[in-house]
């Protein structure tokens, strides 16, 4: 099984699922920003990232997600984080993202709040 | 009879936290909850494995409580489950009884940390070679006895450096890092030696400015932030006007 991995799933209109590997690190964090932008211009709205299987994730992974964040919000989506492991949040607490990120349970919630953040066009 | 103050009743805390014993867990504390009560224990005991869903019954056990003016008490939680609540400041939100025991046994951690061999090692800033170290590294700590939360920022603090000296240290494929480990009674130094031009990473402050990232798409440019914030001391010294020699500090316990 290839470790960085990264898989799209459409889920609904406007909503998109990626599934991260076992790592999100300097080899592919232009995988997951590629992934992220070619979402975005497929007019998917809301990209929501499966975590549940990630165990390591270094600064490029972050930042990956970080600098993409912005642009999906501008245009009125954003991106969902969940199934997060105990260390990965841990990690995104020492880096005070936490309450920067859109972060979910499960799929279901994450789903759901796609549907209550989407604004009647 | 008890005094009020000392009536106790217990609920347990599923092995698995799935939905369905997330409910029945909530549905039992519900229950005892209905019975004035000052303290509700929460046996841990038949817990092999923490997860976030854990965290969040005992998050949710400890707001609930707190509802009904009763506090929460948790029995038998092994010291991974404590580490992970102090790691996640929730863990003065809790009283606690009997520890479960460590299964390595206290006296074996310390026994195992004297004749434990010194750490040393050299590899190439490869990816490959880097991916080999950090696994080596994590063995001896793990063999030490080191918690995992431990293990795990410092397997990220060496991926970072690595990382760091790969990308900008301009190494010949000849050149290596050096790494050694030690383990004391209460931190764990890292020492990174390498030949590169000299970089100072205390130099850079911890500061990730996560509104301007965005704003400016930037995606690098936060790992010296991410390992000052991982660290708890770091110390820069340039050897020989040749040599970058990076110290790095972890605190992991006390000696009893």
């Amino acid at each position: 099984m290839n470790m960085h991995a990264i898989t799209q799933q459409k889920l609904r209109t406007g909503v998109v699922k990626l599934c991260t590997g076992r790592m999100l690190d300097n080899n592919n964090a232009h995988e997951m920003i590629e992934a992220i932008t070619n979402a975005q211009h497929s007019e998917y709205k809301f990209i929501m990232i499966d975590m549940s299987i990630l165990e390591f994730i270094s600064s490029a992974g972050v930042g990956a997600i970080l600098g993409t964040v912005g642009l999906v919000r501008e245009s009125g989506g954003d991106i969902i984080l969940y199934n997060v492991s105990i260390t990965i949040m841990h990690i995104l607490r020492v880096l005070d993202l936490e309450e920067y990120f859109t972060i979910k349970e499960n799929e279901k919630e994450a789903l759901a709040y796609c549907g209550t953040a989407e604004t009647p066009a | 009879m008890l005094p009020e103050r000392e009536i106790c009743q217990a609920v347990f805390l599923p092995a698995e936290a799935t939905p369905a014993s997330q409910i029945t867990f909530e549905r039992d504390l519900d229950r005892l909850l209905n019975v004035p009560s000052h303290i509700v224990d929460v046996d841990c005991s038949g817990l092999t494995r923490i997860t976030s869903g854990h965290i969040g019954i005992l998050w949710w056990a400890q707001i609930r409580c707190a509802e009904n003016a009763a506090g929460v008490r948790l029995l038998a939680p092994s010291p991974g489950l404590l580490r992970i609540l102090e790691a996640m400041d929730l863990r003065d939100l809790f009283r606690v009884g009997d520890v479960a025991p460590n299964p390595a046994g206290e006296d074996t951690i310390w026994q195992r940390l004297d004749t434990l061999p010194e750490y040393n090692d050299d590899y190439p800033v490869s990816v490959i070679d880097i991916d080999n170290a950090i696994d080596r590294l994590v063995a001896h700590l793990v063999r030490a006895g080191v918690p995992d939360l431990i293990v795990f920022d410092l397997r990220t603090i060496c991926y970072e450096v690595s990382t760091n000296i790969r990308l900008y240290a301009q190494l010949e494929d000849s050149q290596t890092v050096s790494l050694n480990a030690a383990i004391d009674d209460d931190k764990i130094t890292l020492r990174f030696t390498d030949s590169g031009p000299a970089f100072d990473l205390t130099a850079h402050g911890k500061t990730i400015d996560h509104r301007i990232m965005p704003l400016n798409r930037r995606y690098h440019g936060f790992g010296t932030a991410m390992i000052l914030r991982l660290s708890d001391r770091v110390h820069y010294a340039r050897a020989d006007e040749s040599q970058n020699i990076l110290t790095i500090e972890k605190y992991w316990r006390k000696r009893p």
